[in-house]
């Protein structure tokens, strides 16, 4: 108890509280342009670190991780541009919302639902360090399979209304991640002897593409035909009253739920858990017709999943020492230049220091709030800018945002590719977020068949399978949650019919 | 069956992607194998899969949506693809300050806005407050051109 007390002390000083509230700032202007995301942020600031104390330290990346991941929804609900790989799913109900004239509420839902998932992976993760962190060295390759696979079933979920077109977008998304080398014999794929594909496509040239240049092809036309978002008048976000919740507080404790639990195992991100989320609310919604039209279950399952991950992911960082993504390995390099040593240890040695992080996030989720309100204000003067000079200012963001991640002009060209290929196929009706999921997901996936194949040896499939139970409950989750959208839609097709 | 003419069009679109993504397949035979798994073995249970999907799209029936009334092809979006085709050719050659000028520019103008003072203007200005952001504060380096 005496630690616990000891550590929300060290977290409310004023240098840590101010050092939380910049990071969250930082982050969430990073996150809002597209392109740019959680890891630049935190890389820039990691050098602005060295002579800080580390609890100062330690609030300033989180408050940017913590910012970064709810600053891409602005851009989402505004400009139907994804700041971020995991707001990709905020824009599907985001924007039509805004385009209703209801930005403000729309940004209120993204950020009570970002806050709201925030605080509870927090608590989880006060609780059940521990055991959350023994839980996650449980997954072999067999569990993280089943897994990745329970993650693709979302497919079906988000391509209601176009099955067979999802599944084909789907599908290239996973050929999208074959692209380079293979992962157990480096033989090169699809690299059509381009040297600039040899390492393989990274993630952010083809979100953008996908989601912000096509959307610019998209409105050079539709600025015809169709209104644009209006800048927002008064106040820039408007939370959703309590009785706007009612129905919905189940859906937002299941997401904030799959994002912690998305968190803790390593490999995956912020990205996967909105997907998974958006895909569970689409599947078991009593809203779920009006998804794509402005409904806000979608906006709560994609930003409490996503922003919940920020807490899972501090679960392997913290107990294990084992990073989840860049982000986590920035944030793990932080400790080690303060001294401290992620892992078994740091919760035996300095439990201050891991609950004065658990408490630094809490307050970063609280503070982004007034820091959502500072960015969509400024946003808001965007969108006051005539639309041809606003999307020119989008493509070039875009860009920029493609190729600051490596600093490669193949990026460049990969986005220009995707975004154009998307538009057209935006226009035939394929939906757009089984692409970004397939891709998402595809390298994990295929590795994990190898690592299984590997594993397996002379066994039966059969005997290897059962060997695992937490596999088996995985395997049956993901047949379920295949089977029970066509079944739902078959006993409702048959009530229909009998009601006639 | 009442089929539509779009997803005949398109399921044999995704049916000739297969079948030359199966070609990139092919010729690799002597690659290192693991366990018996030839690393192309994954890519081809995937095309294979795209190849079935080509198939159930042409026999789809598609819906009508309100996006349909606005044109597939038209001038401004043609513009639109060939100007971001150009402007990833051409950012690492003329480097970004020109390319990302005039690609605000020919934005603006393919999107009908004929105001060209404030275009040029505002093109400009956001142009130099970007790469200031991006060369100080994110401390990214933009491209200044190689043919200079």
């Amino acid at each position: 108890m005496e630690i616990i007390i000891n550590a929300i002390m060290e977290a409310f000083t004023p240098l840590t509280v101010g050092m939380n509230f910049l990071g969250v700032l930082v982050g969430m202007l990073i996150g809002a342009l597209p392109g740019l995301g959680s890891v630049v942020g935190i890389s820039i600031c990691l050098p602005f670190t060295y002579g800080m104390h580390s609890s100062a330290a330690i609030a300033l990346l989180l408050g940017v991780y913590a910012g970064s991941v709810s600053g891409g929804s602005i851009a989402s609900v505004l400009l139907n541009t994804p700041g971020t790989p995991q707001a990709a799913c905020t824009a599907l109900d985001g924007h039509p919302m805004a385009k209703q004239g209801k930005s403000a509420q729309a940004l209120g839902w993204c950020f009570a639902a970002s806050i709201l998932g925030g605080l509870f992976s927090c608590v989880v993760l006060i609780l059940a360090t521990p055991t959350l962190a023994a839980f996650a060295l449980e997954f072999g390759a067999l569990e993280t399979f089943a897994l990745i696979l329970m993650g693709l079933t979302c497919i079906s979920s988000v391509s209601a209304g176009a099955q067979a077109k999802g599944l084909a977008a789907g599908v290239i998304g996973l050929l999208l991640a074959c692209i380079g080398p293979s992962p157990f014999s480096s033989l090169q794929r699809f690299t059509f002897g381009l040297f600039g594909l040899s390492g393989g496509i990274d993630l952010v040239p083809v979100i953008v593409g996908v989601f912000a240049l096509s959307e610019v092809i998209v409105r050079a036309e539709s600025i015809l035909y169709e209104k644009r978002v209006e800048a927002m008048k008064g106040g820039a976000i408007i939370l959703p009253g309590l009785r706007e919740w009612s129905g919905r507080v189940a859906l937002l404790i299941k997401s904030s739920a799959i994002g912690t639990f998305v968190g803790i195992m390593p490999g995956t991100g912020a990205a996967t858990a909105s997907f998974l989320s958006y895909g569970e609310a689409k599947r078991s919604s009593p809203r779920r017709e009006k998804f794509g039209t402005g409904e806000p279950d979608s906006i709560i399952a994609a930003e409490s999943a996503n922003n919940a991950v920020t807490g899972g992911a501090l679960v392997p960082t913290l107990a294990l020492g084992i990073p989840g993504d860049p982000v986590t390995a920035i944030l793990l390099a932080t400790f080690a230049i303060h001294g401290l040593s992620p892992g078994v240890r740091l919760m035996a040695e300095s439990p201050e220091v891991v609950y004065c992080s658990f408490v630094t996030l809490i307050i970063a989720n609280v503070f982004l709030y007034p820091t959502g309100k500072i960015t969509a204000k400024l946003f808001n003067y965007l969108l006051r800018l005539p639309e041809p000079i606003l999307m020119g200012v989008v493509v070039v963001l875009c860009i920029l945002g493609a190729y600051g991640s490596r600093g490669n002009s193949v990026d460049v060209i990969v986005t220009v590719i995707s975004g154009i290929a998307a538009y057209f196929m935006r226009r035939q009706g394929y939906p757009m977020p089984p692409i970004v999921i397939g891709f998402v997901l595809g390298q994990q996936f295929e590795l994990s068949i190898g690592q299984m194949i590997l594993f397996k040896g002379d066994q039966s499939w059969l005997f290897y399978i059962l060997s695992s139970p937490l596999a088996c409950i995985l395997f049956l989750i993901a047949l379920i949650l295949i089977i029970l959208p066509h079944f739902s839609n078959y006993m409702s097709k048959k009530k229909i019919t009998s009601d006639i | 069956m009442n089929l539509s003419r779009s997803n005949i069009f398109n399921g044999i679109f995704v049916l000739f992607v297969s079948v030359l993504l199966f070609f990139r397949t092919t010729g690799k035979e002597d690659a290192f194998t693991t366990e018996g798994i030839h690393p192309m073995d994954y890519p081809r249970a995937l095309i294979f899969l795209l190849f079935i999907l080509g198939i159930l799209i042409a026999f789809t029936k598609s819906k009508k949506t309100e996006e349909d009334r606005i044109p597939i092809v038209t001038r401004r979006t043609i513009s639109m693809c060939i100007s971001l085709i150009f402007f990833a050719i051409l950012f690492e050659k003329i480097g970004f300050a020109l390319c990302a000028f005039g690609g605000m520019m020919l934005c603006g103008i393919i999107m009908g806005y004929r105001r060209f003072v404030l275009l040029t203007c505002v093109s400009a200005i956001s142009c130099a407050c970007i790469w200031i952001v991006f060369t100080y504060v994110l401390k990214i380096p933009l491209p200044t051109g190689t043919i200079w």
